[in-house]
């Protein structure tokens, strides 16, 4: 009862006991010299080790330890490929059912002018690709580009993903992000057209390199109906 | 969102003077300790969409610092030793005649960390120089706080005699 092991005396002068086995430890510390000189000793061992460290915090972070969480990418890519979560598949797989319908609308031909190369060689929409981002909920689009489905970015803005039919048997999937003015187009496949083997096999169509992007940035569940209307009413602006 | 991430960003950045002095008594130099600092916050960076908001930053911060130590280990481990201290710079660690105030240089203090085997150097350093109680250096850690408890009392007695130059 009163025997006090050297772990229970080093967690009592710690402040670790529980309060009810720090009572007990305290009454017995001070009323026996040689325990409460040993608990000085062991405070006195941290206070040094402190001590030593004391003038090593340097408040300001040297520039390049700054640097690295500054400036890295607004997404930083995983270095391994992660598989994409079973939330952006379920995304995909309801998005899919819209693009099935939408893409029974679509119009043949066009498809020019779709891309645009900057001047600092980043990819970014154009035409008709700019007007369906822009403007067009998920489902529906601008001339052969459909939107498939939007969803915030991890450090803030959206990216939505999009496909352009090409003819009967080819289409190209694509997701773009935006960034200042413009949509950079961040991932792009090739795959079959839409239409045909019903919402998994749309889902599926999406090629995995457009997957993987999405499921790279990804902050949020995708935006439902309402939310997308009131994304796309703020000109995509998240602050 | 926004917000959110930004604010992530600033905690990291406000974190990295801490991240610092762990990774300096863990390594035994600012070199190598800045080396592990890079480290954890790019490991961090790429998990950031890990993190839950509103839970410790800190402690999973560390959880990530204690990972990359390990990796550091295994690289510093085909390297010579892991100190780099300048053996004319140490008094003796006793301050002549008031033992209770005993104070210690960093030098003196990183040698006698060196000592320490890992495992008990990570909690000295996370509950003793950070600060950390027991219960959140085991989560961070993913041991028992009974194996905290008894990593640190073998390691004090060890540290008792060094900085007061006699057992305790």
């Amino acid at each position: 009862m009163t025997q006090i092991s050297d772990e229970e005396l080093m967690a009592f002068a710690d402040g670790a006991l529980d309060e009810a086995r720090a009572r007990v430890v305290g009454a017995l510390v001070a009323g026996d010299a040689t325990l409460a000189r040993r608990v000085e000793r062991l405070r006195a061992g941290t206070a040094a080790l402190k001590g030593a460290f004391a003038g090593q915090l340097d408040l300001q972070a040297p520039e390049r330890l700054r640097a690295i969480v500054e400036k890295a990418p607004v997404n930083v890519v995983p270095l391994k490929p992660r598989r994409p979560s079973a939330r952006v598949w379920a995304s995909l797989a309801a998005a899919a059912a819209c693009l099935v319908i939408g893409f029974g609308l679509g119009r043949l031909g066009g498809g020019a002018g779709l891309f645009e190369m900057r001047g600092d060689h980043a990819l970014v929409a154009a035409g008709d690709l700019r007007g369906a981002l822009e403007n067009s909920a998920s489902g529906s689009g601008v001339g052969d580009a459909r939107i498939a489905l939007t969803f915030p970015q991890a450090d803030g803005g959206y990216c939505r993903v999009f496909r352009i039919d090409r003819g009967a048997r080819a289409a190209t999937a694509g997701l773009a992000c935006k960034a200042h003015d413009d949509w950079t187009v961040v991932a792009l496949g090739e795959t079959g057209a839409s239409g045909h083997g019903g919402i998994e096999q749309a889902a599926a169509d999406i090629p995995e390199a457009v997957l993987q992007a999405a499921a790279d940035r990804q902050g949020g569940d995708a935006l439902d109906a309402r939310a997308e209307a009131a994304a796309l009413g703020a000109h995509w602006k998240t602050r | 969102m926004v917000d959110a991430a930004a604010n992530t960003r600033a905690e990291l950045i406000a974190l990295i003077p801490r991240l610092r002095q762990f990774a300096l008594a863990m390594t035994g130099n600012r070199a190598d300790g800045d080396d592990l600092v890079q480290d954890v916050l790019e490991r961090a960076l790429t998990r950031l969409h890990q993190y839950e908001p509103g839970t410790r930053l800190d402690s999973w911060v560390y959880r990530i610092a204690q990972n990359c130590w390990i990796d550091h280990v295994r690289k510093l481990k085909s390297r010579a030793k892991l100190v780099v201290v300048d053996p004319d710079a140490d008094a003796p660690g006793i301050d002549g005649d008031a033992a209770m105030n005993a104070s210690l240089t960093l030098s003196k203090a990183l040698a006698v960390l060196a000592q320490l085997p890992e495992e008990q150097r990570v909690v000295v350093v996370l509950v003793q120089v950070d600060g950390y109680s027991y219960r959140e250096a085991s989560e961070i850690l993913g041991v028992p706080e009974g194996t905290v408890t008894s990593r640190l009392s073998r390691a004090r007695a060890t540290l008792s005699a060094e900085v007061f130059g006699e057992h305790a």
